[in-house]
Parts: C-alpha cells; structure tokens; sequence
C-alpha cells in the first residue's frame, strides 16, 4: 500500500521523537518546514539514527543517498516517497 | 606510589592457549611479517564488495614499499599517509612502516592548504594519497614539487624486502589535540604501537580469528591501533565500514564478533534495537570495546542482557592508545580497569601520570612538552585506585571547581553519581553564583527518554526526588544548591562531549 505524505511525516516524527525526545521542546510543531539541523538541533548521531531507523520503518535502503544532504523534514518524506514508489 | 601493570593480571579471563598466543614481536615489521605467513590465506580486510587475503595484502604492500623506496625514503624518512578508511589505508601504512620508514597518518579531512602544511611542519619526505584524495595535494604539488606524491597502486620494478628496524625507531605520528588541546604530532616508536597492539588482546575471552568490524577513523589511534592493527595481529578479518549510514546493514551482512566504538555510538545500536525488537548487533556480536569518552555503566548493563561484553577502556593518542581495559565490567562498575603490562602509573596531587613502553617519544610540530625530567606523563585527568588496582578516572584536573572554602571539587566525580540512575542521560556540575553573591554548585541534567517514560505521571518531578536524594548523602562540601531539569540537550563538541559552562 502506498503511504502518503501525511503517513510518513507522521511516522518520521514519530521516529525523530524516539531519537531524541528534547525535540519536541525545541520544535513543538513539526512540518515539512523544519528544518533538521537548525531546528530539531540533530547531532551527527541522530542524523545517523534517523537514517538508519528509516530504512527500518520504511523498509527502503537509503545506500545511495548522504543523509546530510537532507536538509528539511520535507526533504526527507520526498526521498521516503521516492524510494517507496 | 607507583602502580605496574602486569599480564598475569589478565591470564584468568582467557584460555591458557589463547593467552599464549598474545606474543611479543617487538616492531611491527617483524609482527606483519609473521602474521601475513601465519595466517596467508585467511581474509585480512573487506571494504565494498572486495576482499583481500593476509597474503595478498603483503604482496601489494610488498610493490608499493618498491615505490617508496624508489621515490628515496629510507630508515625514519617520515612518508605521509593521506588515505580515508579503505584498503588503500591498509596498503599505504603497512607500506611506508615496513619500508622502515615512519608513517604521519593525516586525516583525510583535511583542506589542500593543511596537507601541505602538516607536510612541512612533519619535515615529510613524500606522501601516499588516495587517487580519490589526490586534489588535496594540489597546494603541495605548486608549493613542494620535490616532495613526490604516490598513490597505494604505486609499485616499483624491484621488489625491496621488509627493512629491519629496532622497537625504539619511530613508527607512526598520529595527529593530538594533546592535553592542551593544540593540534600537533604525537611520535609513536615500533614498541609503543606493538605493545598498543597487544594491550588489545588482555582481558578478553576470544582474540584470534574474530570478525571485526571497523566504524572508526584510521586516522585515530582507537581505529588504527585498537581496530586495525590488533585485527590484523589477531588473524582477525575486518570489515571497514564505507559510512557509518551502512554500518547496520554491514552488521547485518557480515555478522561481526568484535566491535570497538565510542559511547554515544553504543547506546544508539541499543536504543535502535529497543526500537524495532531486534538486536542491531546481530546474534554474533560477542565483545564490545567502547572508549574514547566516559562509558555510562548502563550500556554495560543493558550490553550484558544481550549477551554482548562491553569492555570499557581508557587511553591517549599519546599511549599508543588503551592504557587500561577493564575485564570485569559487571563487578568494577564506572572502572576503565586494571593498567596493561608495561604501564606504569602514579597519582600527582590526584593526577594520572603515564610511564612505559607504550608511551610516546615525542610530540612533533610543536615546541610543548607534557612530560616531567623523568619521563612520567601528565595526563591532565584525575585519577584514583580501588584496594584491588582497578582505575577510576574522576575528571579533569582545569575542570576543578575551588569553592570559597578552598574545597577541591571534581564536577565529573559528582556528576558520575548522579548519572547513576538509569533516568539521567547526561549532568553537569557547575560553580554558579546564588542571589546573595555567594558562590554555590548547581546540577543540570537531561533525561534519558526511554528511561523517563517509566517514571509514572510526573517523571521530570520524580526524576528530581530521586536527585536530591542522592545529593543527600554526599557530603556536605560536595552537595549541589541548585538542580535544575533541561528540556534541550546540553551544547555538545563535535565528538559529542559536553560544552562546559565558562566560569
């Protein structure tokens, strides 16, 4: 079945929060706006953690991708809905 | 009094055989020597997709020697290894050492402009690059054209046997911020690295011919010495890892035995594996070396329930890395062990001075010296010693916080009560000033999430009740005035270490 972007924005919240909880308190809305470094305040472990707890939500491989390319959290459920399609 | 560090020590947590096997070889020419005919046709190293035999590894080290050689680099000409994790690195440093030569490892972050200047700071006589890397040797190439840059495919007509060299020759300059945090070379000899190398090996149930699984960078002594090199004496195989993005997938696949990682690392694999209901590690993994930064006995806990061993250590760029490891994590909780042979000890005013073979010569690139008249180290971190030798690192010795009384305080030996409780992620201990002007010590601390969450409804108002209990029972010059509960995590460096509030 084909999620849309409304599900995995809510599913990659979902994963941002259970990586870093203090995320909520420095962004208490997140959209396809925030951004991941300046707004969630995302170290180079959770990058890492988010990328590998993508795969493993999303059931995709993200090999051929540089996670610090990602920029915004829409820049994430594009690339998410891409490697779904 | 001094303390030494001795392997009997260590003999009753491996087999005899295996002990026996932790064998002296004085220079790594002559270790790399013996273990490529041991263990020839084993798998010494994996790297995307392609794979090399301890023999094969010899033979293309064996051309490019040929090649350093032949660019006029003989005994203790200082060659530059400019290579990112990879087979190339391998190649590279096992070359240029093997040559007699000594290796400056440069860490392949760095901008043309640097190579160039790590070059003529180290007095480099010529550099092995990574063709990926070769743009960063443009500046040296215009500024330095004498100095010849070759790649690890570089091999000569002539083959030229490994040199011989003695334990007390250089080896290696590993890249320091020091104890002072000013960038320069720490010079390492052949029996600082070998016995580096073998400190690896005490203390651990299974040593030879593990699957290692390489996450760090080469360019680190924890990478080189602690990974690579004790995989490679140990007829391990290991895997380097392209990025840490595929490290879980690279577990998945290649289902290591041994992993060696940084704290902040180690609890990611663990609440990634909480997460999704599996464990990360994979159902191989058997030991875990973690250090580099202050290891949380909860990792060692939670490790344990998994059936993993985590060993946390401690070390220096300037030790040839592990100083201690300690075995019995279980039992000597917030202990980074018992010191490895060869290692001498000393508490100064509760200060950790380091002697011993694995130490290093000198520091190269600057004129600054950390080392008494009689050669003992200074290692800047506070110290103790339990009854049974087990070591205990408390602190900082410029992170001491003098109270108006005079009273010596050590934020880190407070803080590492509090972190006791499985709730508290991270604290820190600070000199604040109350209203009345009067100076006091205050505690901040963010929570650990999923810890949290089982705190009932109130978790930040029980979290502190649990607080103010423990800073009850410590003594009335180390109790803390003001505990205060984040709801940001604290400014972290970029290896993840807490930014200190300035006084």
């Amino acid at each position: 079945m084909k999620a849309d972007r409304k599900q995995i924005l809510e599913k990659l919240t979902e994963i941002i929060l259970f990586a870093d909880e203090t995320a909520r308190e420095r962004c208490p809305v997140m959209d396809e706006n925030t951004r991941i470094l300046e707004d969630l305040g995302f170290t180079s472990v959770a990058m890492l953690y988010m990328a590998v707890s993508i795969e493993e939500a999303f059931n995709v491989r993200l090999d051929d991708v540089n996670v610090w390319d990602l920029h915004t959290l829409g820049d994430a459920v594009r690339l998410i809905e891409r490697k779904m399609a | 009094m001094i303390y030494t560090g001795s392997a009997d020590a260590f003999r009753k947590y491996t087999s005899p055989e295996t002990f026996a096997g932790i064998v002296d070889d004085g220079d790594l020419c002559r270790m790399w020597q013996r273990c490529a005919k041991a263990y020839a046709e084993r798998t010494a190293v994996v790297y995307d997709g392609a794979s090399v035999t301890f023999a094969g590894l010899d033979s293309q080290a064996a051309g490019l020697r040929g090649a350093v050689a032949a660019a006029g680099c003989g005994l203790q000409d200082r060659v530059a290894v400019l290579c990112g994790n990879s087979i190339d690195f391998v190649r590279a440093f096992l070359a240029v050492v093997t040559a007699g030569c000594t290796a400056v490892v440069l860490p392949p972050h760095l901008d043309a402009g640097a190579v160039y200047g790590c070059c003529r700071l180290f007095g480099v006589k010529a550099l092995v690059c990574q063709e990926a890397l070769l743009p960063k040797c443009e500046v040296l190439k215009t500024q330095a054209p004498d100095i010849p840059v070759l790649t690890p495919d570089s091999a000569a007509a002539e083959a030229v046997s490994v040199r011989e060299v003695s334990s007390a020759d250089p080896c290696v300059i590993m890249f320091t911020g020091g104890t002072t945090g000013k960038s320069k070379g720490a010079l390492l000899s052949h029996a600082a690295v070998t016995q580096g190398v073998m400190n690896g090996c005490y203390g651990i149930r299974e040593i030879f011919g593990q699957r290692y699984l390489l996450a760090l960078p080469l360019s680190h002594v924890f990478g080189l010495i602690r990974n690579l090199l004790t995989s490679l004496y140990t007829g391990s195989t290991l895997m380097i890892c392209k990025s840490n993005q595929d490290l879980f997938r690279d577990i998945a696949s290649f289902r290591p035995t041994v992993l060696v990682l940084v704290p902040a690392l180690a609890e990611m694999a663990l609440a990634l594996s909480r997460k999704f209901g599996r464990n990360m590690l994979g159902a191989d993994m058997r030991t875990v070396i973690c250090g580099a930064a202050a290891v949380p006995q909860f990792l060692v806990e939670e490790y344990s329930k998994l059936g993993i061993d985590l060993f946390p250590g401690y070390g220096l760029t300037e030790s040839a890395n592990l100083v201690s490891g300690n075995p019995e994590p279980m039992n000597k909780p917030g202990s980074v062990g018992l010191p490895f042979p060869n290692q001498e000890l000393r508490l100064v005013d509760g200060e950790l001075w380091l002697r011993g073979r694995n130490m290093l010569t000198a520091y190269v690139g600057t004129e600054e010296k950390a080392w008494t008249e009689d050669q003992w180290f200074r290692t800047g971190d506070l110290a103790r010693v339990d009854e049974d030798g087990f070591l205990y690192i408390t602190g900082r010795t410029k992170e001491i916080i003098i109270l108006d009384n005079a009273e010596n305080i050590s934020p880190a030996e407070l803080e590492a009560r509090f972190n006791e409780l499985p709730c508290i992620q991270d604290s820190q201990v600070f000199e604040a000033a109350a209203e009345d002007g009067k100076h006091i010590l205050a505690l901040e601390v963010v929570l650990r999430a999923s810890e949290a969450a089982k705190l009932g409804d109130d978790p930040k108002g029980t979290a502190l009740q649990m607080l103010w209990e423990i800073n009850r029972r410590q003594r009335p010059a180390e109790q803390v005035a003001r505990i205060v509960i984040r709801d940001q995590d604290f400014e972290r460096s970029p290896s993840m270490k807490i930014v200190r509030y300035k006084r």
